[in-house]
């Protein structure tokens, strides 16, 4: 049985993720603060952890740096508050694997389960690859790993060695494809690049929570985004 | 004499006059009267003795010879003479009393033979007698020759005559005096004349002066009087003249008084302000300006029938400052007046006693600040809007946890609808329970901000600052908290309260507690101390005030610009952040309430806000400022 930590100052919340997660099937544990959290995580090293990222005394954040250092391979799913773009950036920059928003609705909780349980079978600290999609007629490039920095030149080269012009350019995000904030910043020029060249992008298989991010920063006036589907 | 006080002085001098002139014209009368008679008696007695005696001589030879012819002429001669009038008989007789002659045609009346025969002639003797129907002065005279008396003459005085003579002198005499009164009743009445006619005169214009007509003076009337006056050169001229000169610097001076009135009035008028004079000790409005009337809407003869405290929220000791003494100009700022139509009129108030015919009154000065009032009112709700919004992403933060665990708690509901389970009981109970006490989380925090946000209306309550305290402490304790700011409340349940805006106060200590977090926050990311932040709100009873500390250990305020916090447009914040106006006016509202802001720093160390407000006066509150 999947073990999964809450950890939220809010008792109410915990006890509706309790609910929920027990109903997904999930062994629950829940924790009130940070520090109880850190405690219960090191007792039983669960594989998905939930953290609100602002909570009094050891915030959301210090959590994430925490059992990171404790654990590579732990899932860790930050809770922001609605819209606030600043402490998920900060959360992916901590190599977060997914945030969802506040108030929490069931698609959002769906697909950054999804997206875990599928990530916990990958092996951890992945490096960003770009594949095209081996037999298909189109410009289908499948991303994995994580995309920082670094990145988005090895992405442009790898989709412009094909010799292309004014077509359509399918970038799959897997599950084990991982973002942070330079490496955003990288994804939008790169995108821009490519319509410099008259080559539309369409981003596929979003995580829900990453359609969400990448509308916040723009990116859907760039490129096309289409969530990944829970139920694939 | 009272009556005669109550005469005009022309008649005192008129019946002076003729009662001295009367008084002396009797006197003369009865002293000449007893005088007079007396005399003219004598003398005509004396007059008939003289006669009697020149017969005595004429008739001594004829008796000596008995020639009773010629004694009888000679008496006959005597009675009809010259002296008819006064002789009524004459007797000659002999010395043993025998007549010798006589003029009695008719016989001897009365006792007269009796006495002739009686008579010791031997001296001159004058009777009283009545003989007849007359009455006459019997004089008896001896004749003698030598030493020897040969006879008498006897003879009898005409008293009727001597009467009638006396008669005739009194009425002449009575004659002259009433012509000497008569015409002295002339004299008096023209001196009277003389000397009331230009004192009435002068009343006469004294009273058209009174009636304030200065112009009399000029007039033809007044300088005919004045001329003729002048000519007599006494005391009435220079009564005169002083009059003229009294009236002239009267005029003169009535006349500027008349200026310097007509001055002020037009102050008063058009003076840009609602001025009114009430009076001392009901404060009952006498007279008000047109702009007063214009302002109010009121009538000026509907306002002369209130007092100034009809108007609005003002007493002889309202709740600011001094009470409405007397002596000094006072003044009273931000009071709610109402017009007519019960629109509210704010207006500060300037009062200065004055003094006016003998009555105590107070001019009572206004000013229209009703504008200024809602600007201030704007500012104050502008400032709290921006609080608000600073915090804003805390308060959204706080509204989402409800929000959250309704949602999920529905979500998770709809979820084992769709996968067709049951929801165990006591799930159920707890999702049902939780969405319901969630639901009443998030009104609560609405409502909160509702309260926070809304404005205040003017009149101010009594108002408990502990309470205010707790309720800034429900909308941003929370969020002070997530950012781990220790905010610890050591409140004194015993303070009393005070009369100012529950909600003001609160926007106080909103902002002075963000303002303390803002610091901690400073302190952190600028100064690099990483001590946990602590904000500490106090509040203690001081005598007849109520302190309020809130102390934060944030970055501290630079000693230089300790001063400068005050004022507006003052801030420390980069551009955009802040526009510098939280503490002036943060100042601004403690002050109305009458109350004091300092501030304590030490730079690195934290910083000290000390509120003082005055204890309420409501009498209400009396038995708990009482309990120790």
């Amino acid at each position: 049985m999947t073990q999964v930590l809450v950890i939220d100052d809010e008792k109410p919340t915990l006890s509706m993720f309790r609910l929920f997660l027990a109903a997904y099937g999930y062994e629950v544990f829940t924790a009130q603060s940070g520090a109880e959290g850190l405690t219960i995580f090191k007792a039983h090293h669960p594989e998905i952890v939930f953290t609100d990222i602002k909570m009094p005394g050891m915030d959301g954040l210090t959590v994430l740096k925490e059992i990171r250092s404790l654990d590579q391979a732990s899932q860790i799913i930050v809770i922001t508050g609605h819209g606030d773009l600043e402490k998920a950036m900060e959360a992916m920059d901590l190599d977060a694997s997914d945030f969802i928003n506040k108030p929490v609705d069931r698609q959002a909780l769906d697909a950054a389960l999804d997206r875990a349980e599928k990530r916990r079978q990958l092996p951890a600290g992945m490096q960003f690859t770009v594949s095209r999609k081996p037999g298909s007629p189109d410009l289908f490039f499948i991303l994995s790993g994580r995309f920082t920095g670094q990145d988005p030149d090895l992405l442009f080269e790898q989709i412009t060695q094909n010799k292309i012009n004014d077509q359509t350019v399918i970038l799959d995000m897997d599950a084990g494809f991982s973002i942070n904030r330079a490496g955003i910043a990288g994804l939008i020029r790169t995108i821009e690049r490519l319509r410099g060249q008259n080559i539309r992008v369409v981003l596929k298989n979003v995580s829900c929570n990453f359609s969400r991010l990448f509308t916040m920063v723009g990116l859907d006036k760039l490129a096309e985004i289409r969530e990944a589907r829970v139920a694939d | 004499m009272t009556r005669f006080s109550r005469l005009t002085l022309k008649n005192k001098i008129f019946i002076s006059c003729l009662g001295v002139t009367l008084l002396v014209s009797l006197i003369i009368a009865l002293f000449t009267r007893s005088l007079v008679i007396s005399s003219l008696t004598r003398e005509l007695k004396n007059r008939g003795v003289g006669i009697a005696q020149s017969i005595a001589d004429s008739a001594r030879g004829f008796i000596l010879t008995d020639n009773r012819a010629e004694l009888t002429s000679l008496a006959y001669d005597a009675r009809y003479g010259n002296r008819k009038d006064l002789v009524k008989y004459l007797i000659i007789s002999d010395n043993t009393g025998d007549i010798l002659a006589h003029t009695f045609t008719t016989g001897f009346v009365g006792p007269i033979k009796t006495i002739v025969k009686q008579q010791a002639v031997t001296d001159l003797s004058i009777k009283h007698l009545e003989v007849g129907h007359h009455r006459v002065f019997h004089i008896t005279v001896p004749v003698t020759e030598g030493i020897y008396r040969v006879g008498s003459i006897q003879m009898g005085l005409d008293k009727q005559h001597i009467d009638h003579l006396i008669a005739n002198l009194r009425w002449m005499f009575l004659s002259f005096l009433s012509m000497v009164t008569l015409i002295f009743f002339f004299l008096s009445h023209r001196l009277a004349l003389f000397i009331t006619r230009p004192i009435s005169s002068l009343i006469r214009y004294t009273d058209r002066l009174t009636q304030g007509d200065f112009d009399i003076i000029d007039s033809p009337s007044f300088q005919s009087l004045k001329q003729e006056l002048k000519t007599r050169n006494d005391e009435m001229s220079k009564l005169t003249d002083s009059f003229v000169k009294m009236t002239a610097r009267l005029r003169d001076s009535t006349r500027g008084l008349k200026d310097s009135q007509r001055k002020y009035r037009s102050l008063f008028k058009s003076g840009p302000n609602p001025i009114f004079v009430v009076d001392k000790t009901g404060f009952h409005i006498l007279d008000a300006n047109p702009n007063a009337t214009e302002l109010f809407g009121y009538a000026r003869r509907e306002l002369v029938k209130m007092t100034l405290f009809d108007l609005g929220e003002l007493d002889a000791a309202s709740a600011t400052g001094k009470p409405f003494d007397l002596e000094t100009l006072v003044t009273r700022s931000k009071v709610r007046f109402f017009k007519k139509n019960g629109d509210p009129v704010f207006v500060n108030i300037h009062a200065s006693p004055a003094e006016h015919a003998k009555e105590n009154m107070i001019l009572v000065g206004t000013t229209d600040i009703t504008e200024l009032v809602e600007k201030d009112s704007q500012l104050i709700q502008a400032s709290k809007m921006a609080n608000l919004e600073k915090m804003s992403a805390g308060i959204a933060h706080e509204i989402n946890q409800p929000l959250n665990a309704i949602k999920m708690g529905s979500e998770y509901l709809c979820l084992m609808q769709e996968k067709k389970q049951a929801v165990p009981p006591k799930d159920l109970n707890l999702v049902l329970g939780e969405i319901s006490s969630q639901v009443t989380r998030a009104a609560e925090i609405v409502s909160r901000l509702k309260t926070f946000s809304r404005k205040v209306d003017f009149s101010r309550e009594v108002v408990d600052v502990n309470a205010c305290i707790l309720s800034v402490h429900r909308i941003i304790g929370r969020q002070i908290a997530l950012q781990n700011i220790d905010l610890v409340l050591d409140l004194d349940k015993t303070i009393a309260p005070v009369l100012a805006h529950g909600n003001r106060l609160e926007q106080v200590f909103f902002n002075l507690i963000t303002n303390a977090r803002d610091a901690i926050n400073e302190r952190i990311e600028a100064l690099n101390i990483t001590d946990p932040g602590k904000i500490v709100i106090k509040t203690y009873p001081v005598t007849h005030l109520v302190g309020i500390d809130i102390e934060d250990n944030g970055a501290g305020i630079d000693p230089d610009i300790t001063e400068s916090i005050f004022e507006s447009f003052y801030t420390t914040k980069p551009m955009g952040e802040g526009l510098g106006l939280g503490l002036p006016i943060i100042t601004g509202i403690v002050k109305d309430y009458n109350g004091t802001i300092t501030v304590s720093s030490r730079p690195g160390k934290g910083t000290v806000f000390t509120i003082l407000f005055p204890v309420s006066t409501d009498g209400s509150l009396t038995k708990e400022l009482n309990t120790p």
